[in-house]
């Protein structure tokens, strides 16, 4: 308990948390307002904030505050209705042995699925995209979005419904 | 359709989720369309991926960012330092200012006036210290003193003049108070009162023409004729003194120390030295007890021989 913590003033130290909390923090903001630059603007004016603040912020509770400072700064900015989640990439998938239609058939059928996803409620969008894109587990989304686990819960299962009005109808079996 | 009501709801698909459904529900759901649709759409979305994030590049950015900021607090920081000491020395300036001494001093062979604020006026002798209260002085009429001066002091309150054997105290009068190595008064005009610090001593009254010193705790007061101190003609007059007097008071006027090892000082002296001129000054001192004098380069050493 009392071991001391490491300065976040030190450039490595600061370096480390970057490297270690960038890349999710800023798809975090990217899956709430859908502009990777806006995004990236945001998260690296929070490390920005981070490093002149680096001796008020402990080192253990730097993730929740990198999270809470980025999703507050998402929030002053205005603007973020419309929502095109154009930087969501299909992973390049095994498709030696797949027809050229079928291939197209996958093709829309991502693009719908990114145009729904883009198109639900904000909330539910982020805690849809953190468990199935960033395979974060519902505690870790809870922690994230600093709300409950039931909570987190229930926006996906509002999420998954709200996929399935749009996307259902596209699906053969 | 029944079923599927029951599968597409919220409640139902969050008890999935946390895992709470029972094995029957469980089955149930899972041969459901609901279940394939949703797991239809899972499969496709967990193929996508986040956004591509140059994290180097941002740092990169950021660090740049850091470092242009980071001069600014440093500023900002010195800025307060520099504001709190400014404060500080100011609080210090005002408060020896306002409660603080005024301080004349005169160095080797120089002389000064000073008037004080009620028209009194301080002639300084060669290296001597004169200090008083810059405010509410007229209530408290008293200075510090040490060394020699010559006191015109215009009547009125007590005037007093503290040295460090004892209080001189006035009420409007000329003297001289002489504070080298013993405390000489002279009272040119009106009264003084001198009472040591020792406080075994009485207090000496001195009237016009009457010349006290105080040297090992005993006080002699004799008269005198002259009507202003020698120095302030420009030279210092012995009689029946001490040699070493006179090389003490050579060196308050003049900036120089003597060498006199072979010398015995304690020879008694009369005549008098200008202040104007080393030379001569030495040369009527020297020349009377028989003694040769010689002055270095520099003009700081004179060194003394039979």
């Amino acid at each position: 308990m009392t071991e001391q913590e490491p300065s976040i003033c030190e450039q490595k130290v600061y370096e480390k948390i970057f490297r270690t909390h960038y890349e999710t923090v800023t798809r975090y903001i990217y899956y709430k307002c859908g502009d990777l630059q806006q995004a990236e603007d945001i998260v690296q004016n929070v490390f920005v904030k981070l490093w002149k603040l680096c001796s008020s912020v402990s080192f253990s509770k730097v993730k929740a505050y990198l999270y809470r400072a980025a999703n507050n700064a998402f929030i002053n900015e205005k603007e973020h209705e419309k929502i095109v989640l154009k930087h969501l990439k299909q992973s390049t998938i095994s498709i030696d042995h797949e027809s050229p239609d079928y291939l197209m058939e996958v093709e829309q059928f991502h693009e719908k699925l990114k145009n729904a996803i883009a198109s639900l409620p904000q909330k539910e969008r982020e805690v849809y995209l953190l468990s199935r894109v960033e395979k974060k587990t519902y505690a870790e989304i809870a922690e994230i979005t600093e709300i409950g686990i039931k909570a987190v819960e229930r926006r996906m299962s509002r999420a998954l419904l709200g996929l399935r009005d749009v996307l259902g109808k596209e699906l053969k079996f | 359709m029944p079923m599927e009501e029951k599968y597409a709801n919220e409640d139902f698909l969050s008890r999935w989720l946390a895992g709470e459904l029972t094995e029957e529900e469980l089955e149930g759901f899972r041969t459901s369309d609901v279940y394939r649709e949703l797991m239809a759409i899972d499969e496709e979305a967990k193929k996508l991926s986040g956004p591509e994030i140059d994290v180097e590049k941002a740092l990169a950015l950021v660090t740049d960012k850091n470092q242009q900021s980071k001069k600014e607090p440093k500023v900002r920081r010195l800025w307060r330092i520099s504001a709190a000491a400014a404060s500080i020395a100011l609080l210090f300036v005002g408060y020896t200012y306002f409660f603080g001494n005024v301080t004349y001093s005169t160095g080797i062979g120089e002389k000064e006036s000073v008037l004080l604020a009620d028209g009194s006026l301080i002639e300084l002798n060669a290296n001597s210290t004169l200090s008083y209260k810059r405010f509410g002085w007229e209530d408290d009429r008293a200075v510090n003193f040490d060394g020699e001066a010559f006191f015109d002091i215009r009547s009125g309150k007590d005037f007093k003049v503290r040295t460090r054997q004892g209080t001189v105290s006035v009420l409007g009068t000329r003297f001289n108070i002489k504070n080298r190595k013993d405390l000489k008064i002279q009272c040119y005009e009106g009264t003084v009162v001198f009472s040591p610090l020792s406080s075994h001593l009485e207090p000496t009254q001195l009237s016009e023409g009457m010349e006290m010193d105080f040297n090992n705790s005993t006080i002699r007061t004799n008269n005198f004729t002259e009507q202003t101190p020698d120095w302030k003609n420009g030279f210092s007059r012995f009689s029946q003194q001490p040699f070493s007097e006179v090389l003490e008071e050579l060196s308050v006027q003049f900036p120089v120390t003597f060498e006199a090892n072979s010398i015995q000082t304690d020879r008694l002296f009369t005549g008098q030295f200008t202040h104007q001129n080393l030379e001569n000054a030495l040369k009527t001192t020297m020349e009377p007890m028989g003694l040769k004098y010689h002055i270095s380069a520099d003009k700081r050493i004179v060194t003394l021989s039979e």
